[in-house]
């Protein structure tokens, strides 16, 4: 535990020492601070649409963290030839992985903070109400659905390039919502084969869009916080898929000759 | 120093840019969506404009979408309001939201209902986590206020999109009145050719000259009258000349709202004529008005009336 808390907290360091994330931080705070200052009509009570661009905002942004932080550990780390004292180091490869996942995990949690932070700044300087609770399942969630696309960009990073990595992992973010919809609208449509295929599509691929409560914490006033079932298969459902991904590169890891 | 040939053709394109731009005109763009198809066909004839004039317009359209939801507390349903109504009367036409029992079809939710959903599990997560309630309950209409910055952001992505302006002007004139007929001004500048923006600020100008207490009732009307006369020239210069009200089905670029709505400005002109002009221009107006629209029972009496009063 004490080896992947220390890679993890190397991780964390370096990506806090970074100037990108600094840079990902700016640009989102940036336009976050644009919708503030933008006066519609001099009116009160719109804060639905002051909360939804910044929940988008802060959600790209992290997500584009999470994504290039994770895609770029461990290319680097064989690059560099860093990875080669750490595995003659007693530390297996699993424990490096979940290290790696870990600090990925802290920095992201890092970035919502600061958006977070500003947020909250915002909302207080509108004299809006913050929704608290489904804020921090909106969190929470960000975080597992962050899980899982680290996780597939150490897997897609260990068996493509670093571009390609980043890029199949960022199509794959932003296109969630859009396949969702998609396979449903498209379903009634499609002969017994089709259907079968698009179930198993449903159920192999991650479904991201179930993790994404920003549009209850939109609308928060009149919708109540997730239920502790809810929370709980949520939480099992991003444990299976982060665990096969780190199962997928963790033998694609194995396989690779140091 | 070689340069390689990515480098020269990207170097080339370079150059082209101040050309391509100069082609550019923004606000010449009209989206497919719009009414006057002699209009874009003489409009539409930059490529490059009519790509980036239907991105800003679809975009302006996918907001349509998100107002819809806003307007249902975050539900997400199939798009199904009558934007239309909304422009024109304020009206939220969704008549399937009613107390579930009249037989009507309901427009589905985007995440379908458990018992059409194929993706068990994950359908019921999806419903869990995003706003989504049975599309056979009553659907919750949210305030129209909330809608607003959408409008704002709507009409900044596309000034031609006269509904937006339309719509934005409706749930603002209440709250806001003098907001809305800023607002509406910034459309007629952006759309000339729309007479439903006048014909909505003269309604808004009326509306306060009411309300008015401060002594600029008078300036009110006077606003009311100007915007009503333009909203009525341009009725005349726009209406299909062989517009036929009882097959309105062959003038897809009119609509029944439409010419209810001409028809409204027309007399709303001659009424202020009358109230706060001339008699005798009065009934020029209205024998005017009244023969564009091949006759108008409404303006025809009013002539007569004012004919008999005048003698």
């Amino acid at each position: 535990m004490n080896a992947i808390w220390l890679i993890a907290k190397g991780v964390l360091i370096e990506a806090v020492r970074r100037r990108e994330i600094y840079a990902v931080v700016m640009v989102s705070v940036l336009l976050i601070g644009a919708v503030l200052t933008v006066d519609f009509f001099d009116l009160e009570g719109i804060e639905k649409f002051y909360r939804e661009v910044a929940l988008k905002v802060m959600s790209f942004a992290t997500a584009a963290t999470a994504i290039v932080l994770a895609a770029r550990q461990l290319p680097r780390e064989f690059e560099t030839r860093t990875i080669y004292p750490m595995m003659a180091r007693p530390v297996s490869r699993l424990q490096f992985l979940l290290g790696k996942l870990l600090g990925v995990l802290l920095a992201t949690l890092f970035c919502l903070t600061i958006f977070m932070t500003v947020y909250a700044a915002g909302t207080i300087y509108l004299k809006h109400d913050i929704p608290w609770q489904l804020f921090t399942q909106y969190i929470y969630l960000q975080l597992l659905m962050m899980a899982i696309v680290a996780t597939m960009s150490f897997w897609l990073s260990m068996i493509l390039n670093l571009d390609a990595a980043i890029t199949i992992s960022a199509i794959f973010y932003l296109a969630a919502s859009v396949l969702s919809s998609l396979v449903t609208y498209i379903f009634p449509d499609l002969n017994a084969i089709g259907k079968y295929l698009l179930t198993g599509f449903v159920y192999i691929v991650p479904q991201l869009q179930i993790f994404d409560l920003s549009a209850k914490a939109v609308h928060g006033n009149d919708w109540p916080p997730l239920k502790f079932d809810t929370i709980g298969m949520l939480t099992a459902y991003a444990f299976v898929y982060s665990g096969l991904f780190i199962g997928f590169s963790l033998f694609s890891f194995r396989r690779r000759a140091l | 120093m070689k340069f390689a040939h990515w480098q020269i053709l990207s170097l080339a394109a370079f150059a082209m840019v101040p050309l391509l731009a100069g082609t550019i005109k923004p606000n010449d763009y009209e989206a497919s969506r719009r009414d006057n198809q002699t209009a874009l066909k003489r409009r539409n004839n930059s490529a490059i404009g009519a790509i980036l004039g239907e991105i800003r317009a679809s975009m302006a359209d996918m907001m349509f979408v998100k107002t819809e939801i806003y307007l249902h507390n975050g539900v997400a349903y199939m798009p199904h309001l009558d934007m239309e109504a909304m422009s024109e009367r304020g009206e939220i036409v969704d008549d399937d939201h009613g107390d579930g029992d009249d037989g009507e079809e309901k427009p589905p939710t985007v995440i379908p209902a458990p018992e059409t959903d194929f993706r068990g599990i994950i359908g019921e997560l999806e419903r869990r986590v995003k706003p989504w309630q049975d599309p056979d309950m009553p659907h919750i209409h949210t305030s129209g206020t909330e809608l607003l910055p959408w409008y704002r952001v709507m009409t900044i992505s596309d000034p031609t999109n006269v509904r937006a302006y339309q719509i934005g002007a409706w749930w603002l004139k209440g709250p806001k009145p003098q907001e809305a007929l800023d607002f509406l001004r910034e459309g007629m500048a952006n759309n000339p050719q729309a007479f439903q923006l006048p014909y909505m600020a003269g309604q808004i100008a009326l509306k306060l000259s009411d309300r008015s207490d401060s002594g600029d009732s008078g300036e009110h009307i006077a606003d009311a009258r100007r915007f009503f006369d333009e909203a009525a020239d341009i009725v005349i210069r726009e209406r299909p000349a062989d517009y036929d009200r009882d097959h309105p089905e062959n003038f897809p670029s009119w609509s029944e709202y439409k010419e209810e709505d001409a028809r409204g400005a027309a007399r709303f002109a001659v009424y202020l004529e009358r109230d706060h002009g001339s008699i005798q221009d009065a009934i020029k107006k209205a024998e005017r008005y009244s023969q564009v629209f091949g006759g108008d029972g409404v303006l025809d009496r009013l002539v007569e009336r004012l004919g008999r009063s005048a003698n």
